[in-house]
């Protein structure tokens, strides 16, 4: 008898606590009945305090309209990539997801694991045509549409993005300076008067120099560029990469970077380190309100060059923020037609942004449309560049006024890019691209950031490419990018 | 029949102790018993729509990039070796240090020895890697503008030099899992019938020499289990030693490129199911195969120390 009694207890235990663990996700997972709560995933800054009241006053709008609310995942940075990964590939039932070509897009839709929606924008949510546009090119492979992409900028290339205290200091024409040259001039110039700042501020993700000079290269597949003369090429096979690395060593000796630059790669600290402002020199993409979305993150003023070329609507900038409706979700009728709502209606699209007039933000100008976000409000998830159509966000007060007239203008300014709707079937030589993939790991970092000789490892790098088997690779991608272009004519 | 009978009734009359074992089995048939059918993701092309098994299957494909590399060799030199090293000076030096621990007269004094000898097992891989980077970094770290400056010695950028690498990386590892050895030893050594030592010592043998005729040979089978066992991830890593604690910086790889790591770097981009399931399934192929061999040998030379 006296066995009985632990082994029981234990047994039981064990047992409550592993199907409670069941029960909880039953419970979630019970249908409603009518109307219907759709789920949403996106990346953000984790839950908001308020995402219930904000759900609640979406439900209130949209339930009479499309007889559907939504539950809204924000899903912190750190965990979004792989558990967007694990939802789909365990077949989670959900309706919407946020997808991009830096998202693993292109490998979800070789898996199928976004619906075709061809049929349903035009049977329920026709506007999207009409409103998104251009943008479909994007997400459109084999005439099919995978994922509504976001309108916002379209085009894509480099700028030079500055910090006002020195361009002041300094009488930087910063609106006029358009090449490395010139920028090298006042890094000369820079360090003389202030040797313990750095001239240029080199982060290896963003601002490497290799970056700098294949801003306006249209990507093709990861390392893989067209280059000017209609050839596809490794970006280490193109002549003007290897300039930038040699022009980056010698940057890096003249000392131009960060002191700690090697501290900070090894720590990941770039974006705190930005913040700190001890620098000239900055690079990153070029749409209007750069600048204004730099200066309200670091928190001091940050002014913008300006595209210094044609600015090239790419790929990517087509794929970079989109939503797919889920292959496993129960109601993809209404899921369009919710994505119809954030792409049409003011009132919808803002609420997600923003949160609730009054709680959250508050009108300084209703008439252009520029509000005033309150702080420390509960619902501040800043993701306006990932809830579709950017043109029915309202403005910020710091922001400028005219951002979305600048924007039209931009998009009409560029040129449209030759690889745009091409997407290599990457299976031929999924071997070589995981061998490249490894083969670089050991240089770019470093290589990039100008800490190495480049003269020292081109040859063994090269090498090393050709043996991972870049040159097959190349003439695959050329011959499927080569009947692509034919398709088109 | 009536063996049948006879099996029924130690049922029964075990029945509290059965009672005890079913969330373990129950747990171990769920999660590590039924899972093994998706071995054959190893040998598939994964779409999503059609779900593991109505995806195309694609024989030895996925495994081809394993042996692509030219780096191949380098890679299993370095997991074979580091694990070679790793597999035959941990017990050593464990069942050194348990002696050790074993023969302290202050009693107190060994549980506190012990405590932080084992501590180190319970800290994180990755906060490790931080704390080596608080040492090794190259302009912030203690070495390199603390202790080196006051030798009058030039700074070294550790992390760019592959040759100091497998010393720093073999003294990580220890002082991380000696301890851990070292308590199981002395658990073990704490079952040891004191009788043996007090007839030894009245037959004149000096501490030393029970030690090495009674401890140590008492030692043996538990070490030779374990060390069996261990054979079986003869091809799997720590990745958080070989890719965290190296801040995965590339000059390092000829001496910190393992199975795991490589798998991790050529697949982060393709993201591809099948391919990195044939890299684990390998991995594991090869660790039973080796266990089993292991195992047979062993048996040969002493039938009652063999695991199975």
């Amino acid at each position: 008898m006296r066995k009985w009694i632990p082994a029981l207890v234990v047994c039981v235990l064990l047992v409550y606590g592993g199907v409670g663990a069941f029960a909880g996700a039953q419970a979630e997972g019970a249908a409603a009945s009518r109307p219907v709560t759709l789920s949403l995933y996106m990346p953000g800054p984790g839950t908001q305090d308020d995402e219930e009241q904000v759900e609640t006053a979406l439900a209130e709008y949209t339930i009479p309209k499309i007889n559907a609310g939504m539950d809204v995942n924000f899903i912190g940075w750190g965990e979004w990539f792989d558990k967007k990964r694990l939802m789909i590939a365990s077949g989670e039932e959900f309706d919407l997801g946020f997808t991009a070509v830096w998202n693993q897009f292109e490998d979800e839709v070789a898996r199928n694991a976004w619906l075709p929606l061809n049929d349903l924008i035009t049977n329920y949510a026709p506007e999207l045509y009409t409103v998104v546009g251009d943008f479909l090119k994007g997400p459109t492979i084999d005439g099919k549409i995978y994922a509504i992409s976001t309108v916002k900028e379209k085009a894509a290339g480099g700028q030079y993005l500055y910090n006002k205290k020195y361009v002041d200091k300094y009488g930087i024409p910063y609106r006029e300076i358009k090449t490395l040259d010139e920028v090298e001039r006042w890094l000369a110039k820079i360090k003389q008067d202030d040797p313990d700042i750095a001239g240029w501020f080199m982060d290896p993700g963003n601002t490497s120099l290799t970056g700098v000079v294949l801003a306006y290269y249209e990507k093709i597949y990861g390392h893989f560029r067209l280059d000017t003369d209609g050839k596809i090429r490794h970006e280490y096979h193109m002549p003007i990469v290897w300039d930038a690395l040699e022009r980056a060593h010698r940057w890096y000796k003249a000392g131009y970077f960060q002191r700690d630059l090697e501290d900070q790669i090894m720590a990941k600290n770039s974006m705190q380190k930005l913040k700190e402002g001890n620098w000239v020199f900055y690079h990153h993409v070029n749409h209007p309100g750069k600048a204004g979305e730099m200066t309200g993150s670091n928190g001091f003023p940050i002014v913008a060059g300006g595209p210094y070329k044609q600015p090239v609507i790419m790929q990517d900038m087509l794929l970079g923020s989109m939503f797919g409706i889920s292959r496993t979700s129960k109601h993809p009728e209404e899921a369009i037609q919710m994505l119809g709502l954030m792409n049409t209606d003011q009132y919808v699209n803002n609420l997600l942004n923003f949160g609730i007039e009054g709680d959250h933000w508050v009108f300084v100008d209703e008439q252009r449309g520029i509000i005033k976000t309150i702080e420390d409000s509960g619902y501040a998830p800043n993701m306006t560049w990932a809830l579709q159509n950017q043109f029915l966000n309202y403005l910020r007060d710091f922001e400028d006024p005219e951002k979305w007239e600048k924007y039209k203008a931009f998009n009409e300014s560029a040129r449209l890019g030759e690889a745009v709707g091409f997407f290599p079937d990457v299976n031929p030589i999924k071997t070589q691209i995981a061998s490249l993939q490894n083969a670089l790991e050991e240089y770019s970092g470093i290589l990039g950031a100008g800490i190495l000789d480049p003269r020292e490892v081109k040859e063994d790098l090269l090498a090393k490419l050709e043996e991972a088997g870049v040159y097959e690779v190349e003439a695959e991608l050329q011959k499927q990018f080569d009947a692509f272009k034919a398709q088109q004519e | 029949m009536a063996r049948d009978r006879h099996r029924m009734k130690k049922l029964l009359e075990y029945r509290q102790l059965y009672l005890l074992l079913l969330p373990g089995v129950v747990y171990l048939a769920l999660l590590n018993y039924l899972p093994m059918f998706g071995a054959v993701i190893a040998f598939k092309e994964i779409d999503y729509a059609l779900g593991i098994l109505r995806s195309p299957w694609v024989g030895l494909k996925n495994f081809e990039f394993l042996f692509a590399s030219n780096d191949a060799w380098i890679i299993v030199r370095n997991t074979l070796g580091y694990n070679a090293v790793f597999i035959v000076t941990g017990p050593v030096v464990s069942v050194t240090l348990a002696i050790l621990l074993n023969e302290l007269t202050n009693r107190r004094m060994a549980k506190v020895y012990q405590t932080l000898i084992i501590m180190p097992h319970f800290i994180s891989m990755v906060v490790v890697s931080y704390l080596v980077y608080a040492f090794l970094g190259h302009q912030s770290g203690f070495v390199n503008s603390g202790i080196f400056p006051a030798l009058g010695l030039d700074a070294v950028k550790w992390y760019y030099e592959p040759k100091y690498w497998p010393f720093f990386l073999f003294f990580i590892q220890g002082w991380k899992h000696w301890g851990y050895g070292t308590v199981i030893y002395l658990a073990t050594m704490a079952g040891f019938d004191q009788e043996l030592y007090e007839a030894a010592a009245i037959d004149g043998a000096s501490r030393l020499r029970q030690i090495f005729s009674i401890t140590i040979p008492l030692l043996v089978p538990i070490v030779i289990m374990l060390f069996v066992l261990s054979l079986g991830r003869i091809f799997n890593s720590d990745f958080g030693l070989f890719f965290q604690v190296p801040r995965s910086q590339g000059p390092l790889h000829p001496v910190t490129q393992t199975l795991d790591t490589y798998t991790y770097r050529s697949l982060m981009q393709l993201g591809d199911l099948g391919m990195a399931s044939a890299a684990a399934f390998f991995q594991s192929a090869v660790g039973f195969f080796t266990i089993l061999s292991a195992n047979i040998a062993v048996k040969r030379m002493n039938p009652e120390r063999a695991l199975f």
